[in-house]
């Protein structure tokens, strides 16, 4: 699933969902209202997984320079 | 003669800005009486009675065709809605502020700030669960990001719909780290844990590294996450000036004038999303307990992660709840951190290694933030 994908497809409003019970269909109702639901915790879940693992390579790496800095300075001072 | 309009108003008023009123009143005593980021809540608390007053002449109105301006509405369009300024030249006082020297120390650190932006994302996970459609639970869920500012502008950048009741649940969790810490860190710690000492190496940094880590922050949270680079940059220039050494009245301005005159604009001008009809709604609750799990659910992750770190390197142990201060609310969680160390061992001190977590958790929430709008902008 790709972002894009997540922006097209929003979770169904309030609204929307109000107008389908018109249908008179419960099932309908429901699985519309959860289609939504659905596809937004895919999104969420991608943020997840996309969000920690951007934070842990930025900080890992900005860790990784300040060590290599931290020894050059030790070497220095030696 | 007619002396109604003397009245008219006061019949104008709807329930739902008494409630604004309250809310108001609630914000300032909380700033006032018991300390809560007073510099945020009290103009805030103002600015929610100021915005709230019918036809209050610090929003535009039209009256008998007649349209006029008002200054809090022209602050916020200009200074958030329009080029989300204030937030990001705050993050230059903050910057200024910050000295990163016990993190530069002990690098190892900067994963426990990374790991605690964690309940940003599970809180994501439960608005979307509630119903909250993707930006609104983005927004809502950097509220765990324990940190004003970021929280203001991503929920401003992706329209949410719920900017105001996010930026009062932010400030306020952020006062009220002192309560939430304790509780979210003795679910998942025993007193052994919390007793866990750690030794403090010190030692100087040199002025090459401090001068070059902005820099290099700068440009590695750029090339990972483009978003960041307004917020992280403008932190990083901050810290810059600060580090530099030949700006010192620069830096002490934005220490000090630069961050309190922002800080003064921002509270007020953030009530203009304070309106009755935007504000006293059911979500606001929903808002205010989400932001509350957020936080808890930082600390818990924070303090989890290092207990699962301490695992693979059990010559070099931190002490748990140093995960925990990686959430960016500095300085009152390396304060909660070293008070819960000296509770459970009163020889134990913390601080330093909780300021360093802290700091980190700084740069993580800012990386968090840009990394949440680039997902969206894709």
């Amino acid at each position: 699933m790709n972002n894009e994908t997540l922006l097209i497809a929003p979770a169904p409003t309030p609204d929307e969902v109000a107008g389908v019970i018109g249908g008179a269909d419960a099932p309908t109702t429901i699985m519309t209202a959860e289609v939504g639901v659905a596809e937004n915790l895919g999104g969420a879940v991608q943020i997840l997984g996309q969000g920690m693992a951007s934070i842990f390579v930025v900080l890992g790496i900005i860790a990784l320079f300040v060590g290599v800095l931290k020894k050059l300075d030790n070497k220095k001072k030696k | 003669m007619d002396f109604s309009f003397l009245w008219e108003n006061l019949t104008a008023i709807t329930w739902q800005q008494l409630v604004m009123y309250v809310v108001g009143a609630v914000l300032i005593w909380l700033a006032i009486e018991k300390g809560f980021e007073p510099a945020l809540l009290m103009p805030m608390g103002f600015g929610a009675i100021l915005v709230n007053l019918p036809l209050s002449g610090v929003m535009d109105q039209v009256q008998n065709g007649i349209a006029t301006h008002g200054i809090v509405q022209w602050l916020f369009e200009v200074g958030i809605e329009a080029s989300e300024a204030l937030p990001i030249l705050l993050f230059i006082g903050i910057g200024a502020m910050i000295d990163f020297g016990p993190l530069l120390t002990n690098p190892k650190l900067f994963l426990c700030g990374a790991a605690a932006q964690a309940g940003i994302f599970l809180t994501i996970i439960i608005a979307v669960l509630l119903g909250f459609d993707m930006k609104d639970a983005a927004s809502i869920g950097i509220i765990g990001a324990a940190d004003g500012p970021t929280s203001i502008l991503v929920s401003q950048v992706l329209g949410s719909n719920y900017i105001g009741a996010i930026a009062v649940a932010a400030y306020s969790y952020m006062a009220l780290v002192p309560v939430v810490q304790p509780f979210a860190i003795k679910l998942v710690t025993t007193k052994k844990d919390r007793a866990m000492r750690m030794p403090y190496k010190g030692g100087t940094v040199s002025r090459r590294t401090r001068i070059l880590f902005p820099i290099i922050v700068t440009i590695i949270a750029g090339l990972v996450a483009p978003a960041s680079v307004a917020l992280v940059g403008f932190l990083m220039f901050g810290n810059l000036i600060r580090e530099c050494g030949v700006l010192e009245t620069m830096s002490k301005t934005a220490q000090n004038e630069l961050a309190n005159l922002i800080t003064l604009l921002l509270g007020i001008t953030i009530a203009a999303s304070m309106k009755a009809e935007e504000f006293v709604r059911v979500e606001t609750l929903l808002i205010m307990g989400l932001g509350l799990v957020a936080f808890i659910l930082d600390s818990v992750v924070g303090v989890l992660f290092v207990k699962v770190l301490n695992i693979f390197t059990p010559k070099n142990k931190i002490n748990p709840m140093v995960g925990a201060a990686g959430i960016s609310a500095f300085p009152m969680s390396s304060r909660v951190i070293e008070k819960l160390g000296q509770e459970a061992d009163s020889q134990n001190h913390l601080l330093m290694h909780a300021i360093a977590a802290n700091v980190s958790g700084q740069i993580a929430s800012v990386v968090a933030g840009g990394v949440v709008l680039q997902y969206f902008m894709g």
